[in-house]
């Protein structure tokens, strides 16, 4: 109706809910910019669903509320949303075709319309062989992308997926990706809910991370990185004898006696070790020098990799759940919501 | 109002394409064709089962009376007659029966005296029925023999057996349609049938609502429309097909009755049909079929919607079947004495109006305003229950605990502490 509308946005404040006892979600808030992709993680059972649903208005909060382009969500009209639950929603013994036919005309497409939205929707995630199948009759993965396309089908504003890449094979995460980052082009907002941090850090410029019911991160990506105050060392050695450009990395058990001596005289924590490379942990505060801190390496081996960067998501996400396992509830929660740097400390070579 | 009908819409054409429609259609339209021909059907049943009776006459000359006395009685007893064509001694009459040439012989002399005549049966097993029936009709064939020997004059007899004739005044008497006997057994028929397709379509309400929640298209559902619309789109798709099939075993019927009736006339059981109902009654029918399968439908789908597991449709159907069942015997008792208070009182009574005011309807001549004020509480009642049942859908369809009844009647599940 208004003419210059502010660009659409999702923002959460505050949302709780219980279930008789179960406090499902107890304070969970982030905010959403328009034509963007969010992701909200968690472990299993920390209320990332009921999240969704509350967004969606399946459910009522008991408290807080979701706005998308500053009105509740409730007011507004349903075919503005598109979900992709987490269990699939198709009724059994429908068609694949008319099951699509029927939710473009239940978001309010005239039959002709959603019929040839159904068409290209099938060619575009290559359900063909399928369309004339009941559901019952599909494997995870196509049913999994048959409700993606009635997640979809009537265009929705704001597209809210959850659990998306569950029970998908390699090519079909790579067609997921491919649509999300589609639909993200076309200006639409998106949010999905994953447990591969990967995903989220290469789709998304925002996350959300929940655990116990609680929103422990929420931000642009960078930013929660950032504010974990922590760096992370890349390191992989070339192995002995190779000639140093292009050689692979050293994997023997030599090679390992190498890596643990860096952490153990530079004072890192191991943070993985892999075939391919080695991660380190700089804690909050060291100042980190990358030319001297280089030669110092250098005095180990020849390094194959020497990277200094921002902690992964799944890094950040391991350390906060497991630091809310450790010391639960109320003390764990408001110390990972502080990110105050502790002791100013130098990465000395 | 368009999702409306788009749910509807689907509700209607997935129950056409159900097997279970499809094989409840077949068997209703068979039994309604089946009614049709009941009183023809028990005809030939009974000729399956009658008996061959050789009379051996000798010297009497009743056998023609005795035939014509026993073919003015009930099929089911009658014999079919024979003469004994074989010589008059003992032998060949029990070498017969046991060949199974006859299923007896009845053996016929006469007798001096008031008695006029003796008789024998012999057969095989023993054959009450059949003894029975020989006697009563031998009785009324040896009648003007006796009447003869004993000296007494035809009319006399008549005149001194014939009934009391008793006057009637009644000072208050309850008009009863003419063939209260006939409305009475049709409309016990059509109750019946009232009856099975409630608890028919309840069920199927219930399963369709139980497979929207354990498939978990009721979360999607949810996003794209309200509760009571997708409760609403459910009962009336699916009411829809069940008029459908009602409709059609309606016009078999009619067509099937009318079809017989060009064929032969009515004699009074064939009275008992389809045909000879008003078209108002119809109507009644059409009628309380849609509220009564509104407010069970509701009522179904309420208690399908508190189901998580399929296994547990059953004790979800209980109470919806209680009710259903506790409307039946009132029903029953309704249809003995439509005018008596029970009745009365039942008919106005939500859930059992569909059942009870429909028999009064049919069986009495009652005042329009009575069905009518019924139908008005009935419609009152079924938009609170919907009501309810929305609120129940939208609780309880997310939700995958056991299910409990109290749930249902829970102010604000969900919403403790």
């Amino acid at each position: 109706m208004a003419g210059m509308a502010a660009p659409p946005t999702l923002e959460v404040e505050g949302l709780r809910k219980s279930f008789g006892p179960v406090q499902a979600v107890r304070e969970v808030g982030f905010r959403v910019d328009a034509g963007t992709a969010f992701g909200v993680i968690g472990p299993n059972g920390a209320g990332k669903t009921t999240t969704l649903r509350m967004i969606l208005n399946i459910l009522t909060p008991d408290a807080g509320r979701a706005l998308f382009r500053g009105r509740p969500t409730s007011e507004l009209p349903p075919r503005l949303f598109g979900y992709l639950p987490e269990e699939h929603g198709l009724y059994p013994r429908m068609r694949v075709r008319e099951q699509l036919v029927f939710f473009g005309q239940l978001a309010g497409l005239g039959g002709g319309e959603a019929r040839r939205r159904a068409d290209a929707w099938i060619e575009r995630l290559a359900l063909g062989p399928w369309a004339d199948k009941p559901a019952q009759a599909l494997s995870k993965g196509n049913a999994q992308k048959a409700q993606l396309a009635t997640a979809l089908l009537h265009e929705p504003e704001l597209i809210v997926l959850d659990e998306p890449f569950a029970g998908l094979d390699p090519v079909n995460v790579d067609l997921l990706k491919s649509v999300i980052r589609e639909q993200v082009e076309a200006g639409r907002t998106l949010l999905f809910s994953s447990h591969r941090m990967e995903h989220v850090e290469e789709l998304c410029e925002g996350v959300c991370l929940i655990a116990g019911g609680r929103a422990l991160l929420a931000g642009p990506i960078g930013e929660v990185k950032r504010a974990d105050g922590r760096r992370t060392l890349r390191l992989a050695f070339a192995r002995a004898g190779d000639e140093p450009a292009g050689g692979e990395p050293a994997a023997d058990g030599r090679a390992n006696e190498l890596y643990e001596a860096v952490a153990r005289e530079l004072q890192l924590t191991v943070a993985r070790r892999g075939v391919d490379f080695w991660e380190y942990l700089i804690e909050p505060g060291r100042r980190v020098e990358p030319g001297p801190l280089l030669e110092r390496i250098r005095s180990f081996g020849t390094p194959l990799r020497f990277e200094i960067g921002l902690p992964s998501l799944e890094r950040i996400y391991i350390d906060r759940v497991e630091g809310l396992r450790e010391q639960p509830d109320e003390a764990a929660a408001a110390r990972n919501r502080t990110t105050a740097p502790r002791e100013r400390e130098e990465v000395r070579p | 109002m368009n999702q409306f009908r788009v749910l509807a819409r689907r509700e209607f054409l997935e129950m056409l394409r159900s097997t279970s429609y499809k094989v409840t259609t077949v068997i209703a339209v068979l039994m309604v064709v089946g009614l049709a021909f009941l009183p023809a059907l028990l005809d030939w049943l009974g000729s399956l089962d009658q008996r061959r009776v050789a009379v051996l006459d000798q010297g009497t000359g009743l056998a023609a009376a005795v035939e014509k006395a026993a073919a003015a009685q009930p099929s089911s007893a009658r014999p079919v007659f024979e003469a004994w064509s074989g010589p008059a001694d003992e032998a060949a009459v029990e070498k017969a029966v046991r060949d199974g040439k006859v299923s007896g012989v009845l053996w016929l002399r006469p007798a001096p005296g008031p008695e006029a005549l003796s008789a024998r049966y012999i057969s095989k097993d023993r054959q009450p029925d059949t003894v029975a029936a020989l006697s009563l009709a031998l009785g009324q064939a040896a009648l003007p023999l006796r009447l003869e020997r004993a000296g007494i004059a035809p009319a006399a007899f008549q005149a001194a057996t014939a009934p009391v004739a008793v006057e009637q005044v009644a000072l208050a008497p309850k008009e009863r349609p003419a063939n209260f006997m006939v409305t009475q057994g049709l409309g016990y028929f059509l109750m019946l049938f009232l009856y099975i397709a409630l608890a028919m379509y309840g069920a199927m309400v219930l399963y369709g609502v139980t497979t929207e929640k354990t498939s978990r298209i009721a979360e999607v559902l949810l996003v794209a429309t309200r509760p009571a619309t997708l409760l609403l789109a459910k009962l009336v798709g699916l009411g829809a097909a069940g008029l459908v099939q009602f409709l059609l075993m309606a016009v078999v019927g009619v067509g099937v009755t009318l079809a017989r009736g060009l064929q032969d006339g009515l004699s009074p059981l064939r009275q008992l049909q389809l045909s000879t109902l008003p078209v108002a009654d119809w109507i009644w029918l059409v009628l309380f079929f849609l509220v009564g399968f509104l407010m069970y439908s509701a009522l179904y789908a309420a208690m399908g919607a508190m189901v998580s597991r399929p296994e547990e449709a059953q004790s979800a159907s209980g109470l919806p079947t209680l009710v259903l069942v506790a409307a039946y015997m009132v029903a029953i008792a309704a249809i003995i004495t439509p005018d008596g208070r029970v009745a009365t009182i039942g008919s106005f009574v939500p859930f059992l109006t569909p059942m009870i005011m429909f028999v009064r309807v049919l069986t009495l001549p009652l005042p329009i305003w009575q069905p009518l004020l019924a139908l008005a509480v009935n419609l009152a009642v079924l938009w609170l229950l919907v009501r309810w049942a929305a609120r129940v859908y939208r609780d309880n369809l997310l939700v995958q605990e056991p299910f409990s009844l109290r749930r249902a009647f829970r102010l604000r599940p969900g919403a403790a502490g």
